[in-house]
């Protein structure tokens, strides 16, 4: 008796539990002619992309739009999960550190067909060879970031000068200088913690240096003679305090912090990001004496410049359900831009114009007065070697991890470097020259 | 002012002389465990209040110079706000979803775990079957493995049973991990009770399940609400699968909205902070409702028995 | 006595048919839940797994784990883990007992206390990271702020600047977030413990020291077992707090298995892979859980 009432009780639960999965499903709309586009980035873009979809929709009234934003870190494993368990998946951010891996994969719809040369020539330089990969493109241009030097004009004042330095090597004369004269006691820093922003930093550096990834065979060339005066004068500048020991502790963000409090007279920021911290009520106490200038050259390799760039990329996914709306998606927005579209990137998510013209259009020079300035930065652009390495994120990490002793003194700077290129040509062999 | 303070100042000999030492000791271990577990919540608060520029002193403004609630309206109100970057994204009411989301998962998965887990632990104690010993080490078993193993093969799973984007999807899995938990706290809590209550009643003529629900059940009412909160917060906490299985404004749990607030150049130390605060709010209240059930020692008498 | 009388009462037949019912729920969510991805794993374990969905998937027998094996930054992340597991049980079990018994206690407020106590535990792992990244903050945190108030300190101390340094600063951090947890599980496990034997160990003269020794410790046994091997397990599959708060620097000094997996997994795409570095963490999981049963001798949890 208790048994069978039991049985039915548990039948029962069963079928409510059932009834309140169904209940719990989010409706799905009734089959009509509508399809949907799903499309995967970062949180701080949706205002901009939702921008973009509506304008789209006009166009195409039976399209909808399921946008998914994430944080940036997360991007990487929710576009992964999708693509890996089938999920449907048509437009995603991609991020300038996957596109070698991406393409490798197999993950991407190549979209050098939708290009003509016009609108080729339109972008900033740079923004369109960095996501390029095996000769392919494999994303197209949505954020022209890279990193630029900000300064306090009224530091800079006090430490004698009339600019910053030009070069590392004034560099580490005006800091030595600064801290005797007991000006500053922390003039300046770096985001050298174990992080992707340290190889950001590195890349700068390194090419300042005269270094680069690789030599003319495609072997790994980091430990040659410009790469290790490059980490040489980072790890001996930290251990010595003339920069900021605490540097290796620090994110490519945390630096920015003692630049906005007036304890650093500079420090390296990603562009738009940078500037308009350093000008918020809210944020900075620096407001009206920020500037932003060129970032260091050196004077042993006759270089004036080099910044790391960060572009940020929109890849269509190769087994996307709607490609060709899709595609079509794509090219109405890219291109050779509509002011409109540049300034509400800008305005709604913060976003740097990938279009050349716009750093020197004067509407939008009008509103953004630090456009041209940020642009002078561009020529000299550098990428990590993401484009020419499979698994760049496992070779970064690997890196990370040797930098990082070399910087704690753990290990020579010499060594650190060997090890890198040991590992890297053994398990990261350079692709797509 | 005074008067009361002589009136205590002549009270206290007398005190003294009757508090015994290990009163003091009390107290003194009580203001260090509240100290320690207040001071990082006070910084926290202190974070989100204070506007950034103000939180880059060497030595801190314990006490905010020019508080403000900006954070909190642009959580509460929906619509851009001008957050570090100068306008971002304004997370709008999805914190406020995230608030709901997770509790109705975390209540949710409270529920089905204290409910499930009981019935399976009151047969581990109490009833006679083989393979009881290798049944509980393989449930304790399969929770070994890193929850970054089961992601991909769990997410398969959510789609094939229809259920991504769904709080569904994240109590179920919740569950799968804390029931092996709760089944074994609450093993070990039963055959703690003495088993001479329930054999009465079974003697004067009550059936199983009755026993199970009037005699046992509420004897165990100081280990559930300890299994019940440890499920509630695994459930409130997780990360992992909330970020894999939930992705929009229909099930986004909290988590998933805080960790938006880190961008591409960092994190928002000051949102992080808000959100913060806001997570911790409802499991406090919870627990401050709840809080004479917190190990309450309802069942100390009973148990003597 | 009061077996025969049980027996008497009730076929042992009826009553496995009982105890089957009231597990079933159980199985079947533990079951599809947890043990159908698990076998899918262990499939994924036992091939060469590309993220693309098209990439074939070759059989590679065991050859992932023994190239994990091998692996020094697997070593590593093994060694880093024992530390962080170790280091935080040796401080987190009697301190969390100190707590529970405190909170057991009699004295005002004490209902409040109970539940305040829970708020590090209620906050998300993400936030508590991040809360203790900014804690750290060499220049203006709070930690290194009140040290310079208290004039203790004139240069900053870079609380995440070498790798024992920031594992330590993690295990602090994780302190402080689950003291909570064991605190409700031995307060919950002292309320078993019947008062007369208190009492009576008070008329026999015990000290607090005796009550502990050999009426508090023997009788929570059972909770022993349930806190050290929920803790392991939680410290092997540790992945949130290192996330947020040191990403496994510096060079490498934080980084745990969990941490590795997830390296290996969602950036190195190398599902396999991944997979096997897992199975290897849970097998290390469980033989730490079998030693405690051995050693606690508990074995009595059926």
């Amino acid at each position: 008796m208790t048994h069978t009432l039991s049985r039915r009780n548990v039948l029962k639960g069963g079928a409510a539990m059932a009834a309140g999965a169904l209940a719990l499903r989010p409706p799905r709309a009734a089959a009509q002619e509508s399809v949907t586009i799903t499309q995967v980035t970062s949180s701080d873009q949706v205002p901009y992309w939702q921008f973009v979809n509506d304008q789209f929709k006009l166009e195409h009234p039976e399209v909808k739009f399921e946008l998914i934003g994430v944080g940036y870190d997360q991007m990487l494993s929710r576009i992964v999960s999708q693509i890996t368990s089938g999920a449907p998946l048509d437009i995603y951010a991609l991020d300038i550190i996957w596109v070698g891996q991406f393409a490798g994969q197999g993950f991407t719809l190549p979209l050098d067909a939708e290009l003509n040369a016009a609108e080729r020539a339109a972008f900033l330089p740079g923004t369109l060879e960095g996501l390029q990969a095996g000769g392919k493109q494999v994303a197209l241009p949505a954020a022209a970031w890279f990193k630029n030097l900000f300064y306090n004009t009224e530091l800079v004042q006090k430490m004698g000068l009339t600019k910053p330095p030009a070069t590392y090597e004034a560099l580490v004369d005006a800091c030595k200088a600064a801290e005797a004269n007991k000006v500053l006691a922390r003039p300046t820093g770096w985001g050298f913690n174990q992080s992707e922003g340290m190889i950001c930093d590195w890349t700068l550096i390194l090419h300042a240096f005269g270094g680069q990834w690789f030599d003319k065979s495609g072997g790994w060339a980091v430990n040659n003679d410009n790469g290790v005066a490059a980490l040489t004068y980072m790890v001996d500048n930290v251990k010595n305090a003339v920069f900021d020991p605490a540097s290796t502790t620090f994110s490519d963000r945390d630096v920015m912090n003692p630049y906005l409090a007036g304890d650093y007279f500079a420090a390296a920021g990603w562009g738009l990001y940078g500037w308009s911290l350093a000008n918020s009520a809210t944020d900075s106490k620096i407001v009206g004496k920020a500037d932003v200038g060129l970032l260091y050259g050196n004077a042993a390799a006759g270089t004036v410049s080099a910044t790391c760039s960060g572009v940020s990329g929109i890849a269509i996914n190769k087994d996307a359900p709607n490609k060709d709306l899709s595609v079509q998606w794509i090219r109405s927005f890219t291109g050779i831009g509509h002011r409109e579209n540049v300034q509400k990137a800008m305005d709604l998510s913060g976003m740097p114009p990938v279009q050349a013209w716009a750093w020197q259009d004067p509407d939008l020079v009008g509103k953004n007065p630090a456009l041209p300035k940020l642009a002078e930065q561009a020529k000299y652009m550098f990428a990590r070697p993401s484009a020419n390495v499979a698994r760049y994120t496992e070779w970064s990490s690997m890196a990370q991890i040797e930098l990082s002793k070399a910087l704690t003194g753990q290990v020579a700077p010499k060594a650190a470097l060997d090890t890198i290129v040991a590992n890297g040509n053994r398990d990261f062999p350079g692709i797509n020259f | 002012m005074s008067v009361a303070h002589m009136a205590s100042g002549e009270r206290r000999p007398l005190r003294a002389a009757h508090f015994p030492v290990h009163a003091v000791l009390i107290a003194a271990g009580v203001a260090l465990l509240v100290l320690w577990t207040l001071a990082p919540v006070y910084w926290m608060i202190v974070t989100s209040i204070s506007p950034g520029k103000d939180l880059l002193t060497p030595v801190p403004h314990w006490i905010p110079q020019d508080p403000t609630l900006v954070r909190y309206q642009g959580i509460f109100s929906s619509g851009q706000v001008a957050l570090l970057s100068g306008t971002t994204n304004s997370p709008g009411m999805a914190i406020l979803q995230g608030v709901l989301h997770s509790l109705f998962v975390a209540v949710a998965t409270t529920l089905l775990c204290l409910f499930f887990g009981q019935l399976a632990a009151y047969a581990m104690s109490r009833l006679q079957f083989r393979g009881k010993r290798a049944l509980m080490l393989s449930l304790i078993a399969a929770q070994m493995l890193p929850a970054i193993a089961l992601v991909i093969p769990l997410f398969f799973i959510v789609r094939t049973l229809g259920l991504v984007d769904t709080p569904l999807a994240l109590i179920l899995t919740y569950s799968g991990f804390t029931i092996p938990y709760v089944v074994w706290v609450m093993t070990g809590y039963l055959d703690g009770i003495p088993f001479e209550l329930e054999e009465a009643a079974l003697l004067d003529g009550c059936s199983r399940l009755q026993t199970m629900v009037f005699v046992t059940l509420p004897l165990a009412v100081p280990g559930l609400v300890a299994v019940g909160i440890f499920s509630f917060l695994i459930a409130w906490n997780e990360f992992l699968y909330a970020l894999t299985f939930t992705y929009t404004s229909a099930s986004k749990t909290l988590t998933v909205v805080i960790s938006e607030f880190s961008t591409q150049f960092g994190l928002d130390y000051g949102m992080v902070a808000t959100g913060g605060v806001i997570a911790s709010v409802p499991p406090v209240v919870l627990a401050l409702f709840f809080q004479r059930y917190i190990v309450s020692g309802l069942s100390a008498g009973a148990v003597k028995g | 006595m009061t077996d025969i009388l049980l027996r008497l009462h009730r076929p042992v037949n009826r009553e496995r048919t009982l105890a089957a019912m009231l597990l079933l729920p159980t199985l079947i969510i533990v079951g599809t839940m947890v043990v159908v991805p698990l076998v899918y794993a262990f499939w994924l374990s036992l091939h060469d797994v590309q993220a693309s969905p098209r990439a074939e998937r070759p059989f590679v027998g065991f050859a992932n784990y023994i190239a994990i094996l091998a692996s020094p930054a697997f070593q590593h992340a093994l060694w880093n883990t024992a530390y962080f597991t170790v280091v935080s049980l040796v401080v987190q079990v009697p301190v969390g007992l100190a707590i529970a018994i405190l909170l057991d206690q009699k004295f005002p407020g004490r209902g409040i206390v109970r539940a305040m106590i829970l708020i590090p535990w209620a906050l998300p792992t993400i936030v508590n990271g991040a809360l203790w990244q900014w804690i750290y903050n060499p220049s203006y945190g709070a930690l290194n702020g009140l040290l310079r108030q208290l004039g203790l300190i004139h240069e900053p101390v870079l609380w995440l600047g070498s790798p024992i340094a920031a594992m330590n600063a993690v295990i602090v951090a994780d302190t402080w977030k689950i003291l909570p947890f064991y605190a409700v599980m031995f307060l919950a496990g002292l309320q078993t413990i019947p008062r007369e034997l208190f009492d009576a160990s008070t008329v026999d003269g015990a000290t607090p020291l005796d009550k502990l020794r050999y009426v508090i410790i023997p009788l929570l046994k059972p909770f022993f077992l349930v806190v050290l091997v929920l803790r392991t397990t939680e410290m092997f599959r540790a992945f949130d707090l290192i996330y947020m708060l040191t990403s496994g620097g510096p060079a490498g000094g934080t980084t745990v298995v969990a941490y590795y997996a997830y390296q290996v997994t969602f950036q190195s795409l190398r599902f396999g892979y991944g997979s096997a570095v897992s199975f290897i963490i849970g097998a290390v999981g469980l033989a730490f859980a079998l030693i405690y049963v051995r050693v606690i001798r508990a074995g009595e949890i059926r």
